[in-house]
């Protein structure tokens, strides 16, 4: 048995583990990327080791740490970026970490634009790989373009960038329906190294043709994106690309994606794809119908369609195709699916390849996608 | 000692009490009785709990009444239905002097939580005031009490503001509280009144599930049948995140001390425990944030406990901001309830019964 827990905040990014062998646990810890320390101790019999095993991992999970299985690897979540924990920028930039560039969405003391230029100024600028635009004042009222302006006046000197994600955000900073996002058609030039893009809002958002050659990561978080959007990502050269994740949204936060501008997608349209999320999309049912025959499943290794509106109709498509077997994952999670279809789909897909957690009943007949409303 | 408890027949708060207190002789007095006068005598040293009036229709029934509402027989019994506060609120004054003269003349008994302090307790921008004064730090209040949606709204303009906290000068646990935000041109309130706009005229009931309405005319229908509940706004303070949640305390005192420091975890910055969000664990937060950070909420409930001395016990509600300042949101003096938590396998109510026999025995 192994137990594989992670801590990570704004400071520490560190890794717990516990391992039994017949009568001895192996502890080791560390900082996520090196080997860590490890200790070993001997039980008289193995329950004894076993036990004094779990109660040690429930004291660590009492203090933050979580199960790196229940931690899939994304490449954005609220505490990480591209595999860095994202530290909000104070006066010093420590390029291990992802650097968190915001100034309050209320009542802001100091303005992003002069926070980005302290960055700017940092003698280490040249190596920031990573970094993260989160709100800024009156995000609410006004567009993220001044930011990309900003960005593309000290380019030069963001010469190292490879990751980075504009308007990170949590509702009580802006709602996502509220952001204010940007025309990015003529920003890739002035940054072709990207590696990972990130996005999140739907409100203003036009994508053009993303022509970033080295692109492997592309996030767009959205409680409702214009088909446009979709149509724009399709037409882009990205033969590298890896991970896709896209949150569609509601039709009353502007979502207009049909299924149908999907197709490219699931047909392969980027062939290396590992992961692909097309999340929080309230037409999960169809979505589920049209995976069938979709040619990327068989280079994928998760498709993660959680936050959606996924019923029972939605639960028998998954669980007629069978190409879904070929997944290490399929994410499911916040979903409507009824007691029966999830037994059938866990039987099918077994507890580790498939996520149904947050089983969500209709509120008043009403069915939700995770973000929006 | 006996035990004398004023409150409902059938309130979980007065069950916990009797059990607490083991095989002491316990009596319920129910307000119906004490509207009509009607209190025990007092021979023997007894302690005297006044517990929450809530959860209780024909309660709610008198107390809007002695109030001074006209019309209360022809109320229906609407379960979580918002209205009334105002009158609520003065029969609740009214039992509770009528309380505080039945302690004056019976010396033998000993009140837990003195009727005038709950008083002022429920009276959220006055107690407010009343730690402002002691020089605690509280939210900043921009309006005492709101007379209309339009007003709200020029409020805003004045200050500057773009988010504002609505709440009900009497309410308690999150009911009525709005949370207000406005762009150039978007509107959003958030909170657990529930408009029911059918039949004749729009209703309110507390839910469950934290409710977002975006259109202009529901908000001010909103914020307009909630102006005679006594309605203030309020600075928005953004909570402190562990694990992006917005994180609160409902620190229960006493005796003074804080004795139970329960954090709060919630996706939105609505922490109340009954809304489903999450018991944290303070030793978690310690080693996340700082003990320093902690230590900090102690102190301020403390503090907390020392204007409102006349409470031996009580939940205060406290966040700390992104900067660690504390802030007292709200001091419930029936805020001890903690339903399934304990330290040491006691719950709060049992702590209470033994620093209470300690408190009264020296």
């Amino acid at each position: 048995m192994k137990i594989d827990l992670i801590y990570q905040d704004d400071t520490s990014n560190k890794f717990w583990s516990i391992e039994v062998n017949m009568n001895e646990h192996t502890v080791t810890y560390g900082r996520v990327g090196t080997n860590g320390t490890s200790k070993t101790k001997a039980f008289p019999d193995e329950e004894k080791a076993l036990k004094e095993a779990l109660k040690l991992a429930a004291a660590k999970k009492k203090k933050g740490y979580q199960e790196v299985s229940k931690k899939k690897k994304v490449v954005r979540d609220p505490y990480t970026f591209a595999g860095k924990p994202i530290k909000e920028f104070g006066s010093s930039a420590n390029i291990d970490t992802a650097i968190k560039v915001f100034s309050e969405s209320y009542d802001a003391e100091v303005s992003i634009t002069e926070k980005l230029e302290q960055l700017v100024k940092l003698s280490n600028v040249g190596q920031i790989d990573t970094l993260v635009i989160g709100s800024y004042e009156d995000s609410y009222d006004i567009s993220a373009t001044f930011i990309l302006d900003k960005l593309i006046e000290h380019k030069d000197k963001l010469s190292s960038l490879k990751h980075l994600f504009i308007a990170d955000m949590d509702s009580e900073e802006c709602e996502i329906s509220w952001i204010q996002q940007a025309d990015y058609t003529d920003f890739y030039q002035h940054f072709p190294d990207l590696e990972s893009f990130g996005v999140k809002g739907g409100q203003g958002l036009t994508l053009g043709e993303i022509k970033l050659p080295k692109l492997k990561n592309l996030v767009i978080e959205s409680g409702g994106i214009e088909g446009d959007v979709i149509t724009d990502l399709c037409k882009s050269n990205l033969p590298d690309l890896e991970y896709l994740e896209i949150w569609l949204g509601t039709e009353d936060y502007g979502c207009s994606v049909t299924v149908d501008q999907l197709k490219p997608i699931l047909d392969g349209k980027f062939p290396k794809l590992k992961y692909l999320g097309l999340k929080n999309y309230y037409l999960g049912d169809d979505l589920a119908v049209a995976l069938k025959g979709a040619s990327i499943i068989n280079s994928l290794n998760t498709l993660d369609i959680s936050m959606s509106v996924l019923k029972d109709a939605g639960a028998q498509a998954l669980y007629e195709n069978d190409d879904l077997l070929k997944l290490d994952h399929l994410n499911c999670r916040h979903h409507f699916i009824s007691e029966d279809w999830m037994a059938k789909l866990t039987k099918k897909f077994s507890v580790q390849n498939i996520n149904l957690e947050d089983k969500e009943e209709p509120y008043d007949d009403w069915y939700f996608v995770e973000i929006g409303e | 000692m006996n035990y004398l408890i004023f409150g409902n027949t059938d309130s979980r708060r007065a069950k916990e009490w009797e059990k607490a207190i083991g095989n002491n002789p316990f009596e319920l007095v129910t307000f119906q009785a004490i509207a009509s006068g009607q209190f025990p005598s007092i021979s023997v040293l007894t302690t005297v709990r006044i517990t929450s009036p809530g959860e209780n229709f024909e309660t709610f029934r008198l107390l809007v009444s002695l109030g001074g509402y006209a019309d209360s027989y022809d109320l229906d019994n609407e379960k979580g239905r918002i209205l009334l506060h105002a009158y609520w609120y003065k029969g609740w004054s009214l039992i509770l002097d009528k309380i505080q003269a039945f302690l004056a003349i019976n010396p033998l008994a000993k009140v837990m939580n003195d009727p005038l302090s709950i008083k002022q307790a429920f009276n959220k921008p006055f107690s407010q005031q009343m730690l402002r004064k002691a020089g605690i730090p509280v939210p900043k209040i921009y309006c005492q009490q709101l007379t209309g949606f339009k007003q709200l709204l020029q409020i805003m303009e004045d200050n500057g503001l773009s988010r504002v906290f609505l709440k009900p000068a009497h309410g308690s646990s999150a009911s009525g509280v709005m949370m207000f935000r406005k762009s150039a041109n978007k509107m959003l309130l958030e909170t657990t009144i529930h408009l029911v706009k059918e039949g004749r005229e729009p209703k309110l009931f507390n839910h469950l599930r934290l409710q977002r309405y975006q259109n202009i005319e529901d908000i001010k229908t909103i914020v307009e049948l909630m102006i005679p509940n006594h309605l203030h706004a309020e600075q928005w303070i953004r909570k402190k995140r562990f694990q992006s949640k917005s994180t609160d305390f409902r620190v229960v005192i006493i005796n003074k001390q804080p004795i139970f420091v329960q954090p709060r975890h919630s996706n939105h910055p609505i922490t109340n425990l009954h809304l489903d969000n999450e018991k944290g664990v303070i030793e978690t937060l310690e080693n996340a944030w700082s003990s320093l950070a902690i230590d900090k909420v102690r102190t301020i409930a403390v503090d907390v406990a020392t204007v409102f001395s006349g409470l031996f016990y009580a939940g205060i509600d406290i966040a700390l901001d992104e900067k660690d300042n504390p802030y007292v949101l709200e001091i419930n003096p029936f805020g001890d309830f903690l339903k399934d938590i304990y330290i040491d396998q006691k719950n709060t109510y049992e702590f209470e019964f033994s620093a209470w026999k300690n408190k009264v025995v020296q």
